[in-house]
């Protein structure tokens, strides 16, 4: 197994990846339209029991680079393809 | 106050979160285990004490095999490993599992680490003749020389063989490695 070229790390834990962030994201995305980064940063510590700043930015990059996402300060927003 | 805090943030009901009136507690039990904790900070000293990188990770594929790995390469030692590992798995898998969750550190910082890790274990296992058992020695002699400089008093050298041990399963040291054919 090719140890680059990889989405999720393996030698970090599945739910402080980027992609598994991003979901997260995603899933209080649905609910409203746009979210205050500031709520989003709340939400997802009441959901993962670790919660690291550097791993909510990754997650926010991931969607960035793949157009789900977009920001519009303070707000985060999700773009409809 | 500090109950609320306590367990607002970690949900955690343990009569040990407590704090005098004075002092802010953040909601973290006062003292994990010692093995937790030595667990948590082993993956950051490793660039203390391995600086450089003479594999690049771009040539070098790592396959991930366990058996090629212990059956052929470490083929003689396989009794002495697999011993030395059931007698610690029943006291630190708890510990490593929730430092492995828990770290905090990005995944960037990770990888480099770990290659880090790669490469060190790499050149002390040539240091020590290709012998993986005297080899994991040296490197908790290190990690323990590093322990002692940064004045870690409860640190659990077993808790640091484990962590070894489970990364030498996840062929993260002494990983097999293949040169990339272009």
């Amino acid at each position: 197994m090719k140890s680059s070229n990889q989405l999720v790390s393996t030698e970090q834990g599945l739910r402080s990846s980027s992609v598994y962030v991003g979901f997260l994201i995603l899933q209080e995305l649905k609910k409203k339209d746009r979210v205050l980064i500031l709520d989003l940063y709340q939400s997802l510590k009441n959901k993962t029991s670790n919660f690291s700043y550097s791993g909510a930015l990754y997650g926010l990059i991931f969607l960035h680079m793949n157009g789900l996402v977009d920001f519009d300060e303070p707000y985060v927003y999700r773009t409809n393809p | 106050m500090n109950e609320k805090l306590a367990q607002s943030s970690t949900g955690n009901q343990s009569p040990l979160i407590s704090g005098d009136g004075n002092s802010v507690s953040y909601g973290v039990r006062k003292k994990l285990a010692n093995e937790t904790t030595t667990m948590l900070q082993v993956v950051t000293l490793i660039p203390k004490i391995a600086s450089e990188n003479f594999i690049s990770s771009e040539e070098v594929d790592y396959s991930r095999d366990i058996k090629l790995k212990i059956e052929e390469r470490f083929f003689e030692f396989k009794e002495e490993l697999k011993g030395k590992l059931q007698n610690l798995q029943a006291l630190y898998s708890d510990a490593y599992s929730v430092a492995k969750e828990n770290s905090g550190l990005d995944e960037f910082r990770l990888r480099e680490y770990y290659n880090l890790l790669r490469n060190l274990s790499i050149k002390v296992l040539g240091e020590n003749g290709n012998n993986p058992v005297k080899a994991l020695e040296a490197l908790t002699g290190y990690f323990k020389e590093e322990f002692a400089n940064s004045e870690c008093d409860d640190f659990s050298e077993q808790a640091v063989e484990y962590f070894l041990y489970r990364e030498l399963i996840e062929c993260n040291v002494f990983p097999n490695i293949e040169i990339k054919n272009y």
